[in-house]
């Protein structure tokens, strides 16, 4: 029985990193590095945060309610 | 209104302001709450994609990135005091200037390409034929093909007003680089097609109708009114959806 959990944890576990990499990745030497999986509203072709490099971002995290 | 809207209509194209909505609210809610309190129409963009954590301390929070993509400050906005702002300003003071630690030979050719002058940096950077000379010669190619990329996306998303802008920039900037000065060619060209004439058009329609209710009371019955005819004059471009959308999102009851 032990064997499936194991994979099951396994697989989770990969799940896990893949998503961590694919949405917020401080870069070694470089700042914030990050690739939109959806491109934002107004993002007037802006794919990759790193695009912005030489502009100062300001990032606002909020909520409606 | 959030101080970074404020920030946004200060500081232009100098900063770029990121709105992350965190509560899962569906996209066309937030949208539309967005409108109706008149945060839109300055630039900002918006997404619910965090490009970095937040510190778990509550919302709001804000994250100032430096030039280098460095996080500069994060935490509540109301904790900073004039620190946010003297951030901003002295970050944007930087990015007028060649990074910290440049060579002292190599600084002429960073002004150059600061000013928008690709070729007389490239020409100062062959000049000196260093190490260093070839890493600033690849980042000012890197940097300006990546706005050539991007202008063609802008063509893609119809933000064609947009990529005019930037392809004549690039037009003055790569004059005498003859590799990029070709792309930016294509690009002009593609600009120039007859296809994206009405594309321009409802892309200026919708800047000019946003201009116009952004600030004021964006869903008034007038308004939607208004939107609902320039979605049918504009039928076919993605500018005509924006004016679609426009509509459906002034349809959303926010109270539910």
């Amino acid at each position: 029985m032990k064997l499936p959990v194991l994979g099951l944890v396994a697989a989770l576990t990969v799940v896990g990193a893949t998503w961590l990499a694919s949405s917020a990745a401080p870069a070694a030497d470089s700042g914030i590095l990050y690739t939109f999986r959806e491109s934002p509203l107004h993002a007037l072709g802006l794919k990759n945060l790193d695009e912005l490099r030489g502009t100062p971002i300001v990032i606002d995290f909020w909520g409606k309610n | 209104m959030p101080a970074s809207v404020k920030l946004q209509e200060q500081y232009g194209d100098d900063v770029q302001v990121l709105f992350v909505e965190c509560q899962n609210t569906p996209k066309d809610v937030y949208e539309a709450f967005a409108w109706k309190m008149k945060w839109m129409g300055n630039g900002a963009m918006w997404t619910t994609e965090r490009p970095l954590s937040t510190t778990g301390s509550g919302l709001p929070e804000t994250a100032v990135l430096g030039i280098d993509g460095s996080v500069l400050l994060q935490g509540h906005p109301g904790d900073f005091g004039k620190k946010l702002e003297e951030t901003i300003a002295a970050e944007i003071k930087k990015s007028k200037q060649a990074p910290a630690g440049t060579p002292k030979e190599l600084e002429k050719a960073w002004s150059a390409f600061g000013k928008g002058d690709l070729a007389a940096a490239i020409a100062e950077c062959d000049k000196l034929a260093s190490d260093a000379s070839k890493a600033a010669k690849d980042e000012f190619v890197a940097r300006t093909t990546a706005k050539i990329e991007r202008a063609k996306r802008m063509i893609e998303s119809g933000d064609v007003v947009a990529a005019d802008a930037l392809a004549a920039k690039l037009e003055k900037s790569t004059k005498g680089a003859v590799d990029l000065a070709t792309k930016v060619a294509e690009l002009k060209t593609k600009l120039a097609s007859p296809e994206l004439a009405a594309e321009r058009d409802a892309d200026k329609a919708f800047a000019s109708f946003t201009n116009d209710v952004a600030k004021k009371k964006p869903f008034e019955p007038g308004n939607v009114k208004r939107a609902e005819s320039l979605a049918k004059k504009h039928e076919g471009t993605k500018n005509g959806k924006r004016f679609e959308r426009f509509v459906a999102l002034a349809k959303i009851d926010l109270n539910k």
